[in-house]
């Protein structure tokens, strides 16, 4: 079982790793000119520096085995010769330790949301959250919580999906004569409102880290879809408001929220679901009002 | 359909040939799961949704909440007035407004907490139904041996503060 990465360091080394199973060998190739830096990587190649070995704890579930309870998982993961992200840490594993190990991912830069689990206690995407250096204590790596797991680190989040789907995530219009081919016009403000909402990537953080949605959810629809609901009712260009707000209006869609706010504190995105249920809350109760639209109209 | 499922383990095909008779709760979902025709199709793999997700039993959705929500936020807010005000104004108002308050702040404390934690989808359709009744018949209980101690004897207030000279 042989594996090369190659890496790019920042200062354009070509970083090769290759590993066998039990003999990890660093090659370091200087591909610029800087002198000095030549020098270290040579120096780096002629004394192999001190192992850096840290223990993820993974969890582990195999359903063609159902009568194997799930269970915790060590690996030993040489941090010199790994990247710095727990996604890097998981790849590494499942390229030279444990090819069964099972887990979503694709884009690796935080954008597509594949790789939202629990990662020390608190739920994130693997690609943007640093390794814990400190050697001593163990990473452990769980799924999304509360959520039905398909296989190790993989949830099923069909549900989650049938929810998003249910508040229809889509601009809707009174008069739809001629939807989709003409511009819908937006002032520059209006636009801006949509900032802090659009941005969600859907990965399911915010939903699977609150209790409420952790009791009810199968009736409450959780952070991530209320606050894409917010998205599309605050939207200026939309005209279906009083009817997706009124979706709302039963005890559990909505008011199962009794601001925990860890869906605030675990966004990965930095967004603030709590915020906009909040929102929600006060359009629904009359407190505030969706403000007309500045410019409306097609070009 | 079947090569996409033989990546899939075994089981899931069992989960998959399950059709969703009550797909979710929520609304749109019910009267229209006509718009989701990938899900009415056997053996997709978006029909791998657990049944025990497909609720059953549901508050009825025709239920709007958000008065009870208003009020909830309303009279929050005014206890940080009630409450000081009924210790500076004696006056058996001020008991009876006090006693009244502070039950139905605290009933609809403990019934979200018995709404959220005695699910249907954990108890099963009865235990529920009787653990927010309790609620009701306790909140009603206070609230009457309040007024009761309001009418016969001191009052809530005058009540309070003998018990914290003793």
């Amino acid at each position: 079982m042989n594996s090369v990465i190659n890496l790019f360091t920042k200062n354009g080394k070509l970083l090769s790793l290759a590993s066998t199973s039990h003999l990890p060998s660093v090659r370091i190739t200087s591909t610029s000119n800087n002198q000095a830096a030549a020098a270290a990587a040579a120096a780096a190649t002629s004394e192999v520096p001190e192992k850096r070995i840290k223990k993820f704890m993974v969890y582990r579930w195999n359903p063609e085995t159902p009568e194997v309870k799930p269970y915790m998982q060590t690996y030993e993961v040489d941090l010199n010769t790994c990247g710095p992200m727990v996604l890097d840490a998981l790849i590494k594993i499942k390229n030279e330790l444990d090819p069964t190990l099972t887990f979503r991912r694709s884009c690796r830069e935080g954008i597509c949301g594949s790789c939202a689990m629990n990662i020390g206690g608190g739920n994130t995407l693997a690609c943007i959250s640093r390794i814990d250096t400190s050697v001593e204590k163990p990473m452990k790596i769980y799924p999304l919580p509360h959520m039905y797991v398909v296989k190790d680190l993989v949830p099923d989040m069909n549900h989650f999906y049938e929810q998003y789907r249910s508040i229809q995530p889509w601009l809707q219009k009174k008069d739809e004569t001629g939807f989709g081919k003409k511009q819908n016009l937006q002032s520059v403000d209006d636009r801006k409102k949509l900032d802090g909402l659009y941005e969600c990537i859907l990965c399911a953080c915010c939903s699977t880290s609150c209790p409420s949605y952790w009791w009810n959810s199968d009736r409450y629809l959780g952070p991530a879809v209320l606050m894409q609901a917010y998205r599309w009712v605050i939207d200026s260009r939309d005209e279906s408001t009083e009817k997706r707000l009124d979706q709302l209006r039963d005890p559990f869609s909505l008011y199962r929220c009794h601001t925990i706010m860890n869906c605030s504190r675990t966004c990965p995105k930095n967004l603030n679901p709590g915020r906009a249920i909040g929102e929600l809350k006060k359009l629904l109760a009359g407190w505030s009002k969706k403000s007309e639209p500045q410019i409306s109209g097609q070009v | 359909m079947n090569r996409v499922l033989s990546q899939f383990p075994r089981h899931l095909e069992r989960f998959a040939s399950l059709k969703c008779r009550q797909l979710s709760t929520i609304e749109s979902i019910k009267s229209q799961s006509c718009i989701l025709p990938f899900l009415t199709k056997p053996n997709s793999l978006v029909s791998v949704v657990p049944q025990r997700f497909c609720a059953t039993n549901v508050s009825s959705h025709s239920e709007n909440h958000t008065p009870v929500w208003n009020a909830e936020r309303l009279l929050s807010a005014g206890l940080i007035g009630v409450m000081p005000l009924s210790f500076m104004i004696k006056s058996p108002v001020m008991d009876y407004a006090l006693a009244l308050a502070m039950v139905l702040h605290i009933h609809w404390g403990i019934e979200a907490v018995v709404v959220d934690y005695i699910r249907p989808r954990v108890f099963g359709p009865i235990v529920p139904k009787l653990a927010l009744l309790s609620v009701y018949a306790l909140s009603i209980a206070t609230l009457a041996g309040l007024f009761y101690f309001n009418y016969t004897d001191v009052g809530v207030v005058q009540g309070i503060r003998m018990t914290m000279k003793m």
